[in-house]
């Protein structure tokens, strides 16, 4: 079904395509950058100018390897929720607060109604779009996500709060359909938290992609999946993008219990490690996927982001990626 | 009853102003191997003094040293004990945040003080009761993944783990700790290991001394097990009251007749409550409350808000406790 819906679309994609889940590496030059424009010294035109000659970058060596749908790296994005809260209004930057070990992030504060400032992800992905004749992804936070990772001083309750993000959101989303992406990805790894409010997330993810013209992904990682399975498939998406060697493929056991029927960007290598998985050892990853999915729902990417790796940690695994999934595609 | 505003969890480490960031400055350091693990541990202390001097100034009653030396407090725990390592991240609960999970690989045992040295320097720094707050034997059991150790499974874990949290409470009341919170949110995830959890309780109440031994459910409202909780070895309970409710309606409809600690100001969100609603909501719920005493706490540990903010949410339950002293005449 999602294949029809693909190639309504215009996207005819092999069997496995492969992708990657959303940001990659920043390259050193583009780090030095970044600090710099944090202590005044250089122009955001600068800095811009240097995160789309790492967006070129990373278009460049994802064609290389073989990508079928291409990602623009996040080169100009920090954390994940913090660049959508620096960009919409109703946001102010909250106080340090811990991640974990000696990490700290300013984690926003939510102090006024929430809405859209015009395209913020939109240019970039013309950009990055401009630079391959590939699918590159759009690629947002989903509302519940945003909700969860931020301080509410405004609205009511948590719902309130994720349905107000939606609607903004979905103006994005709809900015993107109209700039001609077709793929566009909305990250949720707070899908899990609190199992409890999974219909709120569903509710605020109908409300981001109902009846728009697009294949839409969602990515979840690191979470409680068995207090969420099987009903965290009726999220309103196509795909789910999900993190799978890190936790040993234990997932694979629930969907033998209750079947998985979307497609899947199922995650054949860890991000957290400096270790790269051989090819063959990505390949059976792959092959018990395919015990328990059918070939047409799978698509292979890393288990979440590349930012934390190295430029040449990532380049790596995704070459290792690229050679399994050229692997199984053989003995399908 | 008594009525104390105190808090027993974690406090932020590290705030805004640059002063207040040296813990971050002394361990990234001691990472490059610029500074001694001594130098290292008088920055800790330092900062622990500080969190101790921040919760008196806020007008608590009762203090903890804010855990500022636990990296989480799953693997400051398990990590300590032989047989475990400590692998990788996962998530804590509906957090952010992220522990570094335990792996038990052979039989874990008994290696000496866990927290006690942390409760000494607490007590001699803030003159004051301290409490100390660390997971309890479930919640320990379930964060950590068993790999190739003598234990069938999670309940055989926690089985192993009782004794030696009974001795360290042993090893807590003797370091002039005034209370002791388990923390046992996975109660919530897994309700049938009630009963397990009360065969704990009642070893771990065994050695406890003087000490108070409340049992504190956070992430989550405890209001299905609520009238079960009342049956457990313990002599307070600390309820979090800020996921919807549920568990206030219990108190009302139940009373109860353990002490109760009233996780009442939100330490998830920066929202900040006024002094006026918490007493008024505190009042309510405590007339249904037996027990010498009662304390008006934060929902949870404070390490999820900004240092500023923790401060004031703080001040907040000492002055909704001073509303209800006037009100009451009760202290």
């Amino acid at each position: 079904m999602s294949r029809q819906q693909l190639e309504a679309l215009g996207l005819k994609l092999p069997l496995l395509p492969t992708t990657s889940v959303g940001s990659l590496p920043k390259l050193p030059k583009l780090v030095a950058a970044r600090a710099a424009a944090r202590r005044g010294q250089i122009t955001q035109a600068q800095l811009d100018a240097q995160a789309r000659e790492a967006t070129a970058f990373w278009i460049q060596k994802q064609e290389e390897l073989g990508l079928d749908i291409l990602v623009d790296g996040e080169q100009y994005r920090g954390d994940m929720v913090a660049y959508f809260a620096e960009h919409f209004k109703g946001f102010t930057e909250g106080g340090l607060v811990r991640s974990y070990g000696n990490r700290y992030y300013h984690k926003p504060v939510i102090t006024d109604a929430v809405s859209w400032p015009g395209p913020i992800t939109v240019d970039w992905w013309k950009y990055a779009q401009s630079l391959t004749k590939k699918p590159v992804k759009g690629m947002l936070t989903g509302p519940y996500t945003i909700m969860d990772w931020s301080f509410n001083e405004h609205y009511p309750n948590r719902r309130a709060t994720a349905l107000a993000i939606a609607r903004e959101l979905r103006r994005e989303v709809e900015a993107l359909v109209a700039a001609g992406c077709k793929i566009i990805q909305v990250d949720e790894p707070a899908l899990s938290v609190r199992p409890e409010e999974l219909p709120v997330a569903i509710e605020a993810m109908q409300a981001v992609t109902q009846g728009l013209q697009a294949y839409f992904i969602t990515h979840v990682c690191y979470g409680a999946f068995e207090f969420i399975y099987p009903d965290m498939l009726q999220m309103p998406v196509q795909n789910f993008d999900l993190e799978m060697s890190n936790s040993e493929l234990d997932l694979l056991t629930l969907f033998a219990k209750a079947p998985f029927r979307p497609d899947i960007s199922f995650g054949v290598f860890d991000v957290h490690t400096h270790r790269t998985d051989s090819p063959a050892v990505q390949a059976q990853r792959i092959e018990k996927a395919l015990e328990v999915l059918k070939p047409e729902q799978v698509w292979v990417d890393p288990d979440c982001g590349l930012k934390t790796r190295t430029v040449e940690q990532a380049l790596a695994q995704l070459s290792a990626m690229q050679q399994a999934v050229a692997q199984v595609r053989q003995g399908l | 009853m008594i009525i104390v505003a105190a808090h027993s969890g974690s406090y932020p480490r590290i705030g805004d102003s640059l002063d207040q960031q040296k813990l971050r400055r002394a361990i990234e350091s001691c990472q490059r191997g610029e500074l001694s693990e001594l130098e290292l541990k008088n920055a800790q202390d330092n900062v622990a003094r500080e969190a101790l001097a921040e919760q008196i100034k806020a007008g608590l009653d009762a203090v903890s040293d804010g855990q500022v030396r636990r990296h989480d407090a799953v693997s400051h725990i398990m990590g300590q004990l032989p047989g475990v390592s400590v692998q990788g991240l996962l998530r804590y609960f509906d957090t952010n945040t992220y522990f570094r999970q335990p792996h038990v690989t052979s039989a874990i045992s008994e290696s000496g003080p866990l927290l006690a040295d942390e409760v000494a320097f607490a007590r001699a720094a803030a003159k004051r009761p301290v409490l100390v707050s660390l997971l309890g034997p479930l919640t320990l059991s379930r964060l950590s993944l068993i790999k190739g150790a003598p234990y069938k499974n999670a309940d055989a874990l926690l089985e192993a783990l009782t004794p030696i949290l009974a001795e360290e409470a042993a090893r807590l009341a003797q370091a002039g700790a005034d209370a002791i919170v388990i923390e046992e949110p996975f109660l919530l995830k897994e309700p049938a290991a009630l009963s397990k959890l009360g065969e704990a309780l009642k070893a771990i109440a065994a050695r406890k001394g003087n000490l108070r031994l409340w049992l504190s459910i956070t992430f989550g409202d405890a209001a299905k097990l609520y009238s079960k909780l009342q049956d457990l070895p313990i002599d307070g309970l600390q309820l979090d009251l800020t996921y919807g409710g549920a568990v206030q309606d219990a108190i009302q409809s139940l009373g109860s007749q353990l002490a109760l600690s009233l996780g009442i100001v939100d330490a998830r969100n920066t929202r900040l409550e006024t002094p006026t609603d918490v007493a008024r909501q505190a009042e309510s719920l405590l007339k249904k409350a037996r027990g010498p005493i009662a304390m008006l706490a934060a929902s949870n540990g404070l390490e999820y808000l900004p240092r500023g903010r923790a401060f004031e949410k703080l001040a907040v339950l000492a002055q909704a406790r001073d509303l209800l002293v006037d009100q009451k005449g009760n202290q």
